[in-house]
């Protein structure tokens, strides 16, 4: 068992760092969905904005998360990066269930309507034929 | 106590067992009255009602509850609607030459029956009436349940097992759930509806305008009388039995039941929390 304290200086760098490496990969791995159009433009705009908010939290972040952790009550700093990543998330998680329920309505529209237009077609074509033996 | 699965060869042995409704009134045709018989019924003109069949994974009742229809209904238009069924169903009901709607995948009940009401639209129907293709409704019926939105003294009629004259067996649990959510939707429309959960249902024109634009995807039936009675759609229900299908499998098992007991209530509660509306 190893008695450390809780917040090494040392430790925060090399943690800012690797966090600061993985936003980056993570920015460039967004761009190059969007260059490849894996990612259309509505959610590319979304995407872009949250690899920079998160490059630049772990690169100008980290001393406001000291501030606001006791802020909140929080007594490991980290707790309060979690927190909000989490609040993040659901929300998003919440917005692509609206994206969602949007496109099963629109798809259930499109079925109804193609059902609907092969069967009024269907019908023509049994009037026509008797017309025209 | 569930049915065992029994093959029905004809369809008069399939509507035959328990079901006493006879006949809409076919002119000149000597008829025995049954319990329900409302011999002041009378036989609706052709082109004023069309008759919806939703119809998924129903091969095997399809063409008997397609047949009593004609059978018992020969003033009526009908139009089966295919939800993305896997197996024959729109082969068995295309030689009755009604249109057969294929929707392209399933979209569940309330999907389906919504169709049938968009097909409904600008053909002048004065009322539409619901009949589900595993022939739980009996097609004797229909024009008792047509007759009130035809005479224009109710906008929504419910086919009801549980009133006094009416019949079902059904499992307890069933039955227990199907009371609780009609307790729900009495409660929430301050009246009392005794089957808030049958499909046998007729709507009059303006209804049907209404729910084309808006229907709910599952369990629809308890949630839309909720949200038409909110409305002020005339909501009438009359006596009517049925029996438990005897071929396919119901689409609400025991996770369904689950689910539905959860989804009903919730959804009523949120049709209350919504604007009244306008009627039509």
């Amino acid at each position: 068992m190893n008695p450390t304290p809780v917040v090494q200086p040392g430790g925060v760098l090399h943690g800012q760092a690797f966090v600061f490496t993985v936003s980056l990969f993570f920015f460039l791995f967004v761009l190059e969905l969007v260059r490849r159009k894996k990612v259309n433009e509505r959610f590319s705009l979304l995407w872009i904005v949250i690899a920079t908010v998160l490059g630049l939290a772990s690169s100008f972040g980290f001393p406001f998360l000291f501030r606001l952790a006791p802020l909140l009550g929080i007594v490991y700093p980290a707790t309060a990066l979690f927190l909000m990543a989490f609040i993040g998330l659901t929300l998003l998680i919440l917005y692509l269930t609206v994206v969602i329920s949007r496109l099963s309505m629109q798809s259930r529209t499109l079925a109804q309507r193609v059902a609907l237009l092969e069967a009024r077609q269907t019908e023509e074509k049994v009037l026509l034929d008797r017309l025209s033996p | 106590m569930e049915r065992p699965v029994a093959r029905v060869d004809t369809p008069e042995e399939m509507f035959s067992v328990r079901h006493h409704a006879s006949p809409c009134t076919v002119e000149g045709e000597p008829t025995t009255p049954g319990p329900h018989e409302d011999p002041g019924v009378q036989a609706p003109r052709a082109g004023q009602v069309l008759i919806v069949v939703p119809a998924f994974n129903e091969e095997a009742s399809i063409a008997g509850t397609l047949a009593q229809i004609r059978e018992h209904c020969p003033w009526a238009d009908a139009v089966v609607i295919d939800d993305g069924s896997r197996d024959g169903t729109a082969r068995e009901a295309a030689p009755f030459g009604f249109p057969v709607v294929r929707l392209p995948f399933n979209l569940g009940i309330g999907g389906a029956v919504q169709t049938g009401f968009l097909f409904a639209l600008g053909k002048g129907y004065a009322a539409v009436v619901q009949v589900d293709g595993d022939g739980q409704h009996p097609p004797g019926a229909i024009a008792q349940v047509a007759a009130p939105v035809l005479a224009g003294t109710a906008d929504v009629v419910v086919g009801s097992r549980f009133l006094p004259g009416g019949a079902y067996d059904q499992g307890f649990a069933r039955a227990l759930g199907g009371r609780i959510l009609s307790r729900l939707v009495s409660a929430a429309l301050r009246r009392r509806l005794v089957d808030t959960t049958s499909g046998f249902r007729a709507y009059s024109a303006a209804v049907v305008r209404h729910l084309a634009e808006d229907y709910p995807y599952d369990y629809p039936e308890p949630e839309v009388l909720v949200s038409l009675g909110r409305r002020g759609f005339r909501i009438a229900e009359i006596p009517v039995s049925m029996h438990p299908r005897r071929d396919g499998v119901s689409s609400i098992g025991l996770g369904v039941s689950v689910k539905y007991m959860m989804k009903v209530p919730l959804a009523i509660l949120l049709t209350l929390l919504r604007p009244r509306g306008a009627r039509a």
